[in-house]
């Protein structure tokens, strides 16, 4: 059973080969080719989805699922392993990362004729499993490049100059950050001479007590790397540009996804250092606040509407930080029951706003017009999801982690988050009006929605309610990671 | 359990009427608001001790409990009644979205004011702030959408402070929160904006529900969750005092016949606030009956105002007049709104009034509210008048049977309500309480006379548009700060890399102290 573990990250990388083939110059007619590519693109990521479901009963009864590749022991050899904590962001994404494909078959018709974006979008879904199933500090880094990589270059495929010159400078600041991760791993090695997490686990408080400096040292670089990845503030110079060139539904996995497995990796490799090491100097509950704050005001600012999803995107990371940074169990708890909720809400957003740009032809907030009634309802309950309106399930999580911060008696912290509830209502809602304003200029002709892009963004509505109304669907899953995700 | 089955009827209805087509919406959204008054009406026997329902629910770390009590029931009631004869009021809209969201909006009201605990009455609060905006922006014109905005945009922040104080949960600060948050909801000075933009741009049955449902939420939540939260509710005097006089005087002067409207409503939860301020038995009583009989006269009042806005296509009251020829029985409605509001004998207004005159104690603290009631009478004559009497200034069209029954059920209330209460248990016909009527109706007609020689009816003072001004300028200087922080952004891409490697080096710093 735990050879599946193997299977998740191989599936997309061996999808990502094949169709990667299919841009070979061939004989086939266009239509067939592209029945073969959806095809088979429907068919990896459902294997992906059964793999997870077979897994799904072992992991969520608190077991810990490992395996280790080719029989080495875990000191020499890679180990994979998958527990509560993994499995929960790993579902979210092989969601996202479905909905999002079915999104792009239509989406992206024209630019898939190239056989480009495929591949690297099965490369990066690989990169993402990688990241999460690892137990070995290196293969992370292997695998966050293989992510970085693909999403360097999905961004370009919308084939303009902004996209080329966003992708550019997500490049640079992308590798320099993995030069950072790259510098921690080699000085994590020479310490403790091991590069599997448990053994670093185990070995970590000899160190701490000798000379601790070089876990600062390790700390700081990771803290920063992490930093660029998942757009903390001081550090998110990239993101903007690069969510809002790409295209939607790669936006949508770069926001929902993308910026989690981020949190995810930071998350993983603080436990190294000991079960409250992130909450021990409240820096990344600060840097979170300011994140908070700083990415709510610069929201608002913005006339774009995918800048401004970006942006709203750096505030909710804020706020999955700063409970990260609180520490406590409650505060922990919320914070990775909102990086399910964002995920969600965030892909969806994304995914409606194209659909928007479709209908409306401009990306200014003030511009959109024609947008049909099921869209702009779905716009608007993941908005209010977003905002943090009861019964969403934005709400639940971030009561939780409120009640964290009252709790550890961070009740300013509790304010500025409240505050920015209130702000991320006045960006949203600047959109949700700009929706139903009647225009005069308004065509008489709405292009057509596809199914392949209204359903992804249906679905994923109905998730968000769903979540909201039963949270504790979500909560359990949180409160189990926390449990068995340590260590 | 009576309340479950209302909530499911309502939403069923709601979605319903956004499938069916044409007039079958609107009798199917008024059967759906009918069935729930009479819901409600089952539990009209409800004894004095509360009867609570725990409903768990799956999947859920909180049970819901609903309380049934005195308060909540007769608060329901007039909610019911409001938004019954609302849909009865407002078959000249046929959009199906109306339909629905005011069935939905029905449902999360009355969920709110049966629940027992904090957190549901807040989640359904703000549900229905939410549901409320769609209903305000309903025109779609941009000033619709701007009163839309600042409703939305303020009501969330008194809603997230209100749930800021249930997380924080206690002294010293969640008192002060809660308060605030609920002062925000009910539109008390200084945070009357909201009111006197989102009243005149809503539809005129969504401004009577806005009235007498969803701003009374704000009082409920006071009287309720006090306990709760140990407040002291002498605090609520001084933001009492300044809504009275303040939505006096800014109703006074204002030209728009709803936004005089609104701005009574300012004043009149003043006086509400006063009564609960005031922590003796007989102001806490006087305020639950005011709060209840002010539902109903407003709506009167918005609903008549709203026929002649119908009839006309005039809002402006100088450009009115004489219409009582035209149109008798909304100028009566109108007339017995008018009155009622004013606290005159025998109407409804008259005996929570009264009440409230008696719990006050003497001083200058009476001195505000006798003004108040005055000023409320002048103004009051000034509506009536410049609408109703006078020279025929505009043709107006007949106005549909089905908007004046409402009028009709609302007239009758005020009277009924005004005998009934004033005969059953509360001694207020008395000799004393008709002669200081009788002074308060004489004040208000000098000081109409005073300030329409003085010529400052319809001038609209400075001092509206200055708190105005400050929710405004707070949300620019956030622009600012934004676009400068923009600005700062965007720079060069060595610029990004040496503020990396200097925020790593800050990390570190700060990790090894």
């Amino acid at each position: 059973m735990s050879e599946l573990l193997v299977g998740m990250v191989i599936t997309p990388l061996i999808s990502a080969f094949l169709l990667s083939l299919t841009a070979v110059s061939h004989r086939v007619p266009h239509t067939v080719m592209m029945r073969i590519r959806n095809t088979f693109s429907v068919l990896a990521l459902t294997a992906l989805v059964i793999q997870l479901l077979l897994l799904a009963p072992r992991v969520l009864s608190g077991e810990v699922v490992t395996y280790t590749l080719g029989g080495w022991t875990p000191f020499m050899g890679i180990a994979l392993r998958l527990d509560a904590l993994s499995f929960m962001v790993a579902a979210v994404s092989v969601v996202v990362s479905f909905l999002g494909m079915v999104y792009s078959f239509s989406y992206m018709e024209h630019i898939r004729g190239l056989g480009k974006y495929d591949a690297f979008y099965f490369l990066m879904v690989a990169g993402i499993m990688g990241v999460l199933l690892t137990r070995d500090i290196f293969n992370m880094y292997v695998f966050f490049e293989i992510l970085s990589i693909s999403v360097y270059i999905l961004i370009t495929t919308g084939e303009k100059k902004e996209n080329y010159r966003a992708s550019l400078k997500y490049l640079i600041l992308g590798s320099v950050s993995s030069a950072f991760f790259l510098f921690a791993v080699g000085i994590t090695y020479a310490i403790t001479g091991s590069l599997n997490m448990d053994h670093i686990a185990q070995v970590m408080p000899a160190i701490m007590e000798e000379d601790p400096f070089p876990v600062y040292i390790i700390f700081s670089l990771i803290l920063g790397s992490m930093g660029v990845k998942s757009g903390l503030v001081p550090l998110h110079f990239w993101l903007p540009d690069a969510h809002s060139m790409a295209p939607s539904p790669v936006s949508a996995l770069l926001s929902g996804i993308v910026l989690k497995i981020s949190i995810y990796g930071l998350l993983r490799l603080s436990f190294l250092f000991g079960d409250s090491f992130l909450a021990s100097d409240s820096v990344l509950m600060i840097v979170g606040v300011v994140t908070v704050v700083v990415g709510s005001v610069l929201a608002l600012v913005q006339k774009d509407l995918k800048r401004m999803l970006a942006y709203s995107s750096i505030s909710q990371v804020g706020l999955i930080m700063t409970g990260l940074g609180i520490g406590t169990d409650l505060a922990v708890q919320g914070a990775l029951f909102h990086v399910v909720n964002h995920a969600l809400m965030k892909s969806g957003l994304f995914l409606c706003a194209g659909v928007i740009i479709h209908q409306s032809r401009s990306r200014e907030i003030s511009r959109i017009s024609g947008v049909s009634p099921g869209m702009a309802l779905c716009f608007v309950i993941l908005s209010l999801g977003i905002v943090g309106v009861p019964p969403l399930n934005g709400f639940s999580s971030k009561l939780v982690i409120l009640y964290g911060a009252v709790e550890a008696h961070y009740t300013s912290v509790a304010g500025v988050i409240v505050l920015a509830s209130v702000l991320s209502c006045g960006y949203y809602f600047r959109v949700v009006q700009s929706v139903l304003t009647p225009r005069k200029w308004k065509r008489t002709y709405n292009p057509p929605v596809p199914w392949t892009m209204s359903f992804p963004v249906y679905f994923l509505t109905a998730v968000c309610v769903f979540l909201g109304v039963f949270p504790l669907l979500g909560l359990s899953v949180a409160e189990l990671a926390i449990l068995v995700g340590g260590g | 359990m009576v309340i479950l089955g209302i909530v499911a009827v309502l939403v069923a209805g709601a979605v319903m009427a956004g499938i069916v087509k044409g007039r079958k919406r609107r009798y199917l959204s008024l059967v759906c608001a009918v069935l729930s008054l009479a819901g409600v009406l089952t539990y009209a026997d409800t004894g004095t001790v509360p009867e609570v329902y725990r409903i768990a629910l799956w999947m859920n770390p909180v049970e819901l409990s609903l309380r049934v009590d005195t308060l909540s029931v007769a608060f329901s009631l007039v909610v019911s009644l409001l938004f019954t004869l609302a849909f009865l009021y407002s078959g000249y809209m046929d959009i199906g979205r109306f339909y629905s969201l005011l069935l939905l909006d029905l449902a999360v009201v009355l969920l709110a004011i049966f629940s027992e605990s904090v957190l549901f009455f807040y989640a359904f609060l703000e549900m229905s702030t939410i549901i409320t905006y769609f209903l305000i922006i309903h025109r779609g014109t941009p000033p619709s959408l701007n009163a839309g905005f600042k409703y939305v945009l303020m009501n969330v922040g008194g809603a997230v402070l209100i749930l800021l104080a249930i997380v924080v949960k206690g002294p010293p600060h969640a008192p002060i929160l809660f308060v605030t948050g609920c002062l925000v909801k009910m539109g008390s000075i200084p945070f009357h904006v909201w009111v006197a933009d989102a009243h005149p741009q809503a539809p005129t049955p969504v401004s009577a529900v806005l009235s007498g449902a969803m701003v009374k939420l704000g009082v409920y939540a006071v009287i309720r969750f006090a306990p709760v939260f140990s407040l002291d509710n002498s605090a609520l005097v001084p933001f009492a005092l300044l809504s009275m006089m303040g939505g006096v005087i800014l109703a006074l002067v204002q030209k728009d016949i709803k936004k005089i409207l609104a701005y009574h409503t300012v004043s009149q939860v003043g006086i509400i606030l006063l009564g609960i301020g005031l922590e003796s038995e007989l102001g806490y009583t006087g305020a639950i009956l005011h709060m209840i009989n002010h539902g109903v006269f407003k709506g009167l009042l918005f609903l008549s105002v709203g026929c002649v806005i119908f009839a006309t296509g005039e809002r402006n009251v100088q450009e009115l007049g004489g219409l009582l020829s035209q149109m008798p029985l909304v100028g009566t409605a109108c007339l017995v709104g008018c009155l009622s509001i004013s606290g005159v004998f025998p109407f409804n207004g008259f005996v929570s009034k009264t009440l409230l005159f008696h719990a006050v104690p003497s001083g200058w603290m009476k001195g505000v509210l006798f003004l108040t009631c005055a000023g409320t009478v002048a103004s009051f004559t000034k509506l009536f008048r410049h609408t109703f009497l006078g020279d025929v200034k505009r043709s107006s069209q007949p106005v549909p049977g089905f908007m004046k029954i409402p009028l009709v059920v609302l007239s009758g209330l005020c009277l009924g309500l005004g005998v009934f209460q004033g005969l059953g248990g509360y001694n207020v016909w008395t000799g004393s309480a008709v002669i200081e009527c009788l002074l308060m109706i004489g004040t208000g007609l000098a000081i109409y006379g005073v300030a329409w020689k003085m010529k400052i009816l319809f001038r609209i003072p400075e001092i509206e548009l200055t708190v105005d001004k400050f929710y405004s300028q707070a949300g620019r200087s956030v622009r600012k700060i934004g676009i400068a922080l923009d600005v700062l952004c965007a720079r060069d891409i060595n610029y990004y890399v040496a503020f990396m490697v200097v925020t790593i080096l800050s990390f570190l710093f700060w990790t090894t102290l």
